[in-house]
């Protein structure tokens, strides 16, 4: 074992122990549980970042594959190894649990406990689903991450609606990953084994590509959420509280596309290459619809759960567009997607702090008394719209690039759809921040010292990666050429590095 | 006389439980006329003692049982690994069951007769003989054994109307399907002239070769359909007893309205015996004539899953949501069963399994909590806060009720699993297809129970908040509000409750990490039987 695999295991499992830990505490004292979880969680981010120093980047091998017997006599067994992308999201996963407690620090004061244990196990889930290469196993972890994401609306959501979306991302996810369920165990009567490395090795005839990817498609299309099957997306963020819709909008949604750039794309590429038409379609009506329908909405979450339906879309265009910049593109919007939303989240969770609605005409003027807020918010919105500079910009670009060449018709509407989200942001941002002083106001109060440092960090990530999109850009290219090379035919033996 | 003594050694579990049932029942006897114990510690007492008297059987056929085996031959009793291991599982589960409902008896105080216990254990006798009967007449009066004792225990609260109906209405369905399996036992018997499973099979097969083969003229030609006619009569009946449908109406009746120990009892047990039954009965005496039946397996799991998961959907009573959801996870075994591979069987095997130990804990998290004047969780809303009054129990349902919705990666996940894989196998894709889609549908209502478990509570809470308290110290002081108002609880937490619904919790979401436990041994169950 090398020191990466042993850094790796620590990471998976660490999760684990900081719930044990947490379960042998009291109840009642919030701050030691406060302490104990951030220290354990940002161990954890340590950890990755070592991950990450670990990682060779110019090797197309999956690296750290740890393996493990599970369940001999059926041929399933555990099997983790992680590329540039995983570990990104896995970088990114780990970065959002520790600002998810420090958000919530002072905010949520009944059932702290259950909280944190919550939190922690969705970071498992995640962590696991990210770098199992396994279908069955992805389908287990895939699934797992809904018990604590349904116990987190459920308990610290703050509308009775919250049941009734809970309801909704609960059994819309289930129903179609269930269908994948279905295309794993053909997969499985088809082989015996649900190895993905194995998999990539395989022919699969045209129609049984057909049906497996579209059993796959459905599970990932309403986790992306694609336009039909977004309604579930728009209520859980809003009724789930702040670190819900950080983590939702932060990870679970990439939880799509990454499924669909692991799994769609390499194992049925006959398959994904006969359906990018339709994706095509679905994504162009995303951006357009989801970002017309951003401009009407009047609650602070809504706007933004709908600029992340309209910014996944474009994911989806670059995912599919075929080219090794729109692959690079996508993966580079999620994870700036992943920073952006969640921050933006974050600041609706501060305005909701203090003055516990999220209604756009409740505020007004905001400027004038909260400026460190107003400079963070303004940044954020720029990111959004994908300004130049920011994080957005280049995965937007790319995207917006790639699809020129493959598709100049995607093009054209999804420019549309950028040129909306400017609308949109800069609106929004208009009517909360600028204009008379609502007179709904009565307490007045900026950042104080914990929440402008958790938002000052992510303004830096986004700003970072903005200037210097090849920290980034490197780890990608080989990932996604060897996704682009399996996708052409050309034979690469996946010996494990 | 060798051969008796080697026919006595395979009795001998039996033998074991009918001496301490004796015992048990001339103990009560004493103990109720002698020291004038209070009746009902006399008969917790005494189901502490059943139970042991069951574990002590388990342990005994676990260490024994290698010994205890032999070879094949016509007998009324088969001595095989399959039969043994099946005791194994049967007085393991009935064990725990016994120690489960003990503490019930402490509250009921117009049960007075201690005999129950006693009948019980004369329902594992029977569910014992059931499993390994060899020949239709040992079968046929094991099973009644087993259905009796269970009328009987039924009417342990007979002052209740709810308890009487629930035992009349059992009594007269139960005793219809034991006659219509009896019709076709007799039918069978018409036809082929024995009742032995030894001598049945080779008859069986013979028939189907050269009827639906060869074509032979020198049967009667209507042989066949005679015997088809007197196989499907039998299925009636062993579908009766394992709630599948179109035979489940009396499942949520009596599921309501039934004693709660005795609804746990069975719920489980009989469930556990009859499939052992059926196993031996279609997969080895009927094996030829299967493909006849296929379809008609396979529409009645269907329908079971269709009836489980929407006739649930709409109850308000917390028992009566578990006799669908039992109707659902039976459709789930036949469904495993109807594939006819090795797979699909173990599959069936391990779910049943799986659903048994999540039976166990929905019921002892109802036998542990009790409500104001010791009224059990009886209706949903008496659910509404439990997470919050109970935490241990609360929790412990709340992992229960995702285990048995099916997300993995829990337990009940991989019950499900493993059967969708079968079918797979098989190429049954319809069936997958509304496996799945009815089991996200049954879903529903396993969230709506851990919906009211943590949100109603909440927004009665809210009434409170912003009364210049503490938001910290609002739950304590909502727990006080609510006990003054109305939802004053109390527990029977007796310390095996405690510890068994831990375990309970704990196989839930460890199964996940060793699968292979449970697995090997159901594949070297059915392995041995197909062979």
């Amino acid at each position: 074992m090398t020191l990466g695999k042993i850094v790796f295991f620590i990471t998976l499992i660490m999760p684990i122990v900081a719930i044990a830990k947490l379960l042998t505490m009291r109840s009642k004292r919030y701050t030691e549980l406060r302490n104990v979880a951030i220290s354990f969680s940002t161990i954890i981010f340590l950890l990755t970042l070592l991950l990450y120093a670990l990682f060779i980047e110019k090797s197309s091998f999956f690296q750290y594959t740890l393996e493990g017997s599970w369940f001999p006599e059926a041929n399933l067994g555990f099997f983790y190894g992680i590329d540039g992308v995983s570990l990104l999201l896995i970088i990114l996963t780990a970065f959002l649990i520790p600002v998810c407690i420090l958000c919530t620090w002072e905010s949520i004061t009944i059932r702290l406990k259950t909280y944190l244990v919550t939190l922690f196990l969705t970071e498992f889930s995640l962590f696991n689903a990210f770098s199992v290469l396994d279908l069955a196993l992805f389908y287990v972890f895939f699934e797992s991450v809904l018990i604590p994401m349904f116990v987190m609306i459920l308990i610290w959501g703050s509308r009775e609606r919250r049941v009734h979306a809970a309801y909704q991302f609960f059994i819309y996810t289930f129903l179609g990953s269930l269908f994948m369920l279905l295309g794993i165990l053909f997969v499985y009567s088809l082989f015996g084994t649900t190895d993905y490395l194995y998999l990539l090795n395989v022919d699969f005839s045209f129609n049984t590509q057909l049906f497996l990817w579209l059993s796959f498609f459905l599970s990932f299309a309403i986790k992306v959420p694609m336009v039909p099957f977004h309604i579930w997306l728009p209520e859980a963020h809003v009724e789930a509280p702040t670190p819900g819709s950080v983590l939702l909008a932060g990870v679970l949604l990439k939880l799509g596309t990454y499924g669909f750039l692991r799994f769609s794309i390499p194992l049925f590429p006959e398959a994904s290459a006969y359906f990018s038409p339709l994706l095509f379609t679905m994504a162009i009506l995303g951006v357009v619809y989801a970002s017309c329908t951003t401009l009407r909405q009047v609650d602070l979450k809504k706007i933004i759960a709908y600029s992340s339906v309209a910014h996944m879309s474009l994911v989806i265009v670059g995912l599919f567009s075929d080219s090794i910049y729109g692959l690079g593109g996508a993966v580079f919007l999620m994870l700036s997607h992943g920073v952006v939303s969640s921050a933006l989240f974050l600041c609706v969770g501060v305005l909701y702090d203090r003055y516990h609605t999220r209604l756009i005409t409740y505020y007004g003027g905001m400027v004038s008394f909260m400026p460190l807020f107003a400079f963070l918010f303004l940044s954020f919105s720029m990111a959004n719209m994908g300004f130049p500079g920011t994080s957005a910009f280049v995965g937007e670009f790319l995207i917006i690039m790639s699809s020129f060449f493959s598709n100049t018709f995607v093009c054209f509407f999804i420019s549309v759809g950028v040129i909306l989200s400017a609308a949109y942001s800069v609106w929004c941002y208009n009517r909360v921040m600028f204009g008379p002083t609502s007179s709904y106001i009565i307490k007045f109060s900026d950042l104080n010292k914990r929440e402008f440092n958790y938002l000052l960090v992510l303004f830096l990530i986004v700003m970072l990666f903005g200037l210097l999109p090849n920290l980034i850009l490197d780890l990608l290219h080989t990932p996604c050429a060897q996704i682009l090379f399996l996708k052409r035919g050309w034979v690469l033996d996946c010996i494990l590095f | 006389m060798n051969s008796f003594v080697t026919l006595l050694s395979w009795f001998i579990p039996e033998c074991i439980l009918i001496f301490f049932a004796t015992l048990i029942l001339l103990y009560g006897l004493y103990e109720s006329k002698v020291s004038f114990y209070k009746q009902v510690e006399l008969i917790k007492k005494l189901m502490y003692y059943a139970g042991n008297t069951c574990f002590f059987i388990f342990f005994f056929i676990w260490l024994f049982f290698n010994k205890l085996t032999s070879g094949v031959m016509d007998y009324q009793v088969a001595p095989d690994y399959f039969s043994y291991s099946m005791k194994i599982l049967l007085f393991l589960f009935s064990g725990i069951i016994f120690m489960l409902s003990a503490g019930y008896f402490r509250f009921e105080k117009k049960i007075k007769a201690f005999e129950i216990p006693v009948v019980m254990l004369l329902s594992c006798l029977g569910m014992s003989l059931l499993i390994s009967s060899n020949n239709f007449a040992i079968a046929y009066l094991a099973m009644e054994l087993q259905s009796l004792s269970i009328y009987a225990i039924i009417t342990a609260k007979r002052d209740t109307k709810a308890s009487s109906e629930a035992a009349f209405k059992y009594f007269v369905l139960g005793v219809i399907s034991s006659a219509i399996f009896l019709l076709g036992v007799s039918f069978l018997y018409a036809y082929t002239g024995t009742i032995s499973f030894l001598q049945l099979k080779p008859i069986l097969s013979y028939v189907v070769e050269s009827t639906f083969l060869l074509g032979d003229t020198a049967l009667p030609s209507n042989l066949s359909y005679g015997i088809i006619f007197s196989i499907s009569l039998i299925l009636v009946g062993v579908f009766f007893k394992l709630s599948v449908v179109p035979f489940h109406i009396w499942t949520p009746e009596i599921y309501r309205k039934a004693p709660t120990p005795m609804v746990l009892f069975l719920a489980i047990l009989p469930k556990v015996s009859m499939w052992a039954f059926f196993m031996r009965l279609y997969f080895y005496v009927f094996s030829d004539f299967l493909p006849k039946f296929s379809l008609v397996i396979q529409a009645c799991a269907l329908l079971s899953l269709l009836v489980g998961s929407l006739g649930a959907l709409r109850q308000a009573r917390l028992r009566a949501i578990i006799a669908y959801s039992a109707i659902a996870n039976m459709g789930f075994i036949l469904l495993g069963l109807s594939t006819f591979s090795v797979g699909g069987y173990k599959a069936s095997l391990v779910y049943l399994i799986i659903y048994s130990i999540i039976t166990m804990c929905n019921f002892s998290v109802i036998l542990a909590v009790r409500c104001r004047y010791g009224e059990k969780l009886f209706y949903l809303k008496n659910v509404i806060t439990l997470l919050y009054t109970h935490p241990f129990t609360g929790i412990v349902f709340v992992i229960n009720l995702f285990s048995i919705a099916g997300i993995p990666p829990l337990a009940g996940f991989f019950g499900k699993f493993f059967v969708i894989q079968s079918l797979m196998a098989s190429n049954m894709v319809f069936a997958a297809v509304t496996a799945v889609v009815l089991s996200a549908i049954s879903c529903f209502y396993y969230l709506r129970l851990i919906v009211y478990m943590i949100v109603e509570s909440d927004y009665r809470f809210s009434r409170y908040r912003g009364d210049g308290i503490p938001e910290a110290d609002l739950m304590d002081w909502y727990m006080k509000v609510d006990f003054v108002e109305d939802k004053q609880y109390y527990t029977d937490m007796s310390t095996i409750l405690v510890v068994s619904m831990f375990f309970m919790a704990c196989f839930n979401v460890l199964f996940f990490l060793f699968p292979s436990l449970i697995i090997d041994s159901a594949w070297l169950m059915v392995k041995s039987f197909m062979e």
